[in-house]
């Protein structure tokens, strides 16, 4: 049976797993868009500047999908720790 | 009344409809047993009705008018409002939302109460509570004064009364579970209208996002009324508003992790049946409001599209007026009026009303609870049988909510975006940090919560309020992520120097056990 210590060890690894690529997602792409704007605005995805395309859609299905699957990987984790 | 303006019938009687409603479901869950019905609905909110009632909860009148209102007014930049208010809640599902959840505790300040045994660490929890909720209601009651006054007809301080009232009656007697059976329902009239209000620009009149910004884009001429120049590349570019990059970070963080920090959020995941149950209603939160902030800024865009041409697509002149002068507060309603007439104007009022409606009555409970059970029960009476501490929470109530009219009547002298600052400030900075590593960190001590704590409400305080005084380098748009940061090394710093001096004796004796409830398995 695992000590609670190595349960939270382990839960957290699973969710830094997750943090820390997306925050980084975030702030690279915040990079982008702010200091490379005279890049950016010139570039277009689906007609839409690239800007736009980012910050104002793409990122809202992308996070859903990315933290669906993180609750669904979170919930079978609980349900093992349960089992054991 | 503006000339040119009728006050929409379909607004009354959809208001008249979920007055009725909220008559009904107030009278049917006036019963409340005990505290955990009262504050918690039973602890037994199903995850699609919960994720529905927090998206009421955190869609204010500032999101339901201002997001659109925002991009509006400053294009791509108004964008990060929308987004950062988004993911605040990764965060919040990351770190917090089960093992708070497992706690099973009634309030924010329950939790670093409990963790460390500590008196001092509640009554500064309930001070941080308060200073975020009032600071987050007078904005609601500004907004619910001048919006619905100018789209009711309705004299400001009048407009604040009732409102108040109405909130007061119902929350005060159908408690949680009646306060989320009508956040349910304005949830879904506030996300319909504004559903409607993108659908038809959108599939109708076929102005595609695309359309929109390249027209916008290229646009270079004097705003209708005002003749300020419109610059369309600047508009559409980052960089129009938020000029530097510091400031745009200090906004998002502030936003981020403010959102996981905010009282009246962090509440609704006690009402959750379980840690699992908890997390999935973040899901669900994540695609209702993803959807509504990805439909906001577009008819904010939509109508500035309109308004520059205002002539030559009939707008109103008194809608044109409306943009003008008050476009950051009334490019919704204006969009309602232009696209669906009376009637959709009408929806659009209703979901106003109906976003101001569920998140004040979110602060209300929240404060009651904190008043209520944290203070009154725990601090003074911690004996209290349990019928007296349901008459507790109903008087906490009716306090809170009458608070709001002269809250209400002061918010119009106040600084409105100093308080929602520090709102968002405080909470980034304090709840967050302290339920993070008191969540995660075993070796946590109650000088460091307490620390963390004093950090995050004094540190929000002297930035914001004394932001002039302070080198440039340390002037933020929202000083919260920066303060956070603080926060976080008080906590550690005074942690690790008491479990110098005392050892193992720094740590809660029980601190084995609170990590095994939450982060081991739920019994039942």
């Amino acid at each position: 049976m695992k000590t609670t210590e190595e349960i939270r060890k382990r839960q957290l690894s699973f969710a830094l797993k997750f943090a820390v690529p997306y925050i980084g997602f975030i702030i690279l792409m915040y990079l982008v868009v702010y200091l490379g704007k005279d890049w950016i605005v010139n570039q277009q995805i689906f007609g839409l500047p690239l800007h736009y395309f980012l910050v104002a859609i793409f990122i809202y299905p992308v996070t859903w999908l990315i933290f669906g699957y993180y609750v669904k990987r979170a919930n079978d984790m609980e349900d093992e720790i349960k089992k054991q | 009344m503006e000339a040119g303006y009728q006050i929409p019938i379909t607004a009354l009687v959809l208001i008249g409809i979920m007055l009725a409603f909220t008559v009904i479901t107030t009278w049917l869950f006036r019963v409340q047993k005990t505290s955990a019905d009262y504050y918690l609905a039973g602890r037994k909110v199903n995850s699609f009705i919960n994720a529905s009632a927090i998206s009421s909860d955190y869609l204010s009148a500032a999101s339901f008018l201002g997001v659109a209102g925002i991009a509006f007014l400053k294009g791509f930049d108004g964008i990060i409002f929308a987004f950062g208010f988004f993911v605040g809640y990764i965060a919040l599902l990351l770190f917090l939302a089960s093992p708070l959840r497992k706690f099973g505790k009634y309030t924010v300040p329950d939790f670093v109460s409990e963790r460390f045994h500590s008196k001092t660490a509640r009554v500064i929890g309930v001070i941080g509570v308060l200073c975020i909720s009032m600071f987050y209601m007078a904005p609601q009651m500004l907004g619910a004064g001048k919006v619905m006054g100018l789209l009711l007809n309705i004299e400001y301080k009048k407009a604040i009364v009732i409102i108040a009232l109405i909130i007061t009656a119902y929350v005060s007697v159908g408690g949680m579970k009646g306060t989320t059976v009508n956040q349910l329902v304005q949830f879904w009239i506030l996300f319909g209208a504004m559903f409607l209000l993108a659908f038809i620009p959108f599939v109708i009149k076929g102005y595609t996002y695309t359309d929109v910004i390249s027209f916008l884009h290229s646009l270079n001429q004097p705003e209708p009324i005002t003749g300020k120049m419109f610059v369309g590349a600047d508009y559409t570019s980052p960089g129009y508003w938020l000029t530097n990059l510091k400031d745009t970070f200090s906004l998002l963080l502030a936003l981020m992790f403010g959102t996981a920090g905010l009282p009246h959020i962090l509440v609704r995941f006690y009402t959750a049946p379980d840690g699992k149950a908890a997390r999935r209603t973040v899901i669900y939160v994540l695609i209702l409001i993803g959807l509504f902030y990805i439909m906001s800024p577009y008819v904010g865009h939509v109508m500035r599209y309109v308004y520059m041409q205002a002539d030559k697509m009939h707008l109103a002149p008194h809608l044109t007026a409306w943009l003008a002068k008050n476009g950051k507060n009334l490019a919704v309603p204006v969009a309602g009026s232009y696209f669906g007439g009376q009637i959709l104007l009408g929806i659009v009022v209703a979901g106003a009303f109906a976003a101001i409606l569920s998140t004040v009555a979110g602060l209300i409970i929240t404060c009651a609870g904190a008043i209520g059970h944290d203070l009154v029960v725990n601090v003074f009476n911690p004996d209290m049988p349990e019928q007296n501490r349901v008459k507790i929470a109903r008087i906490a109530s009716v306090l809170v909510g009458l608070l709001g009219i002269p809250l209400g009547f002061v918010a119009e002298n106040l600084q409105i975006a100093v308080l929602v600052g520090l709102a968002f400030a405080i909470a980034a900075s304090t709840f967050f940090p302290v339920l993070v590593m008191g969540i995660w960190w075993p070796k946590m001590t109650k000088n460091g919560a307490i620390a963390g704590l004093l950090t995050g409400i004094l540190g929000s305080f002297i930035m914001i309020l004394g932001k002039s005084y302070l080198p440039t380098a340390l002037q933020f748009k929202n000083p919260g992520g920066f303060v956070m940061l603080f926060a976080f090394a008080a906590i550690i710093l005074f942690s690790k120097l008491e479990y110098a001096q005392k050892g193992e004796a720094a740590l809660p004796e029980d601190v084995e056990e609170v990590m095994t409830v939450l982060h081991g398995a739920e019994q039942g």
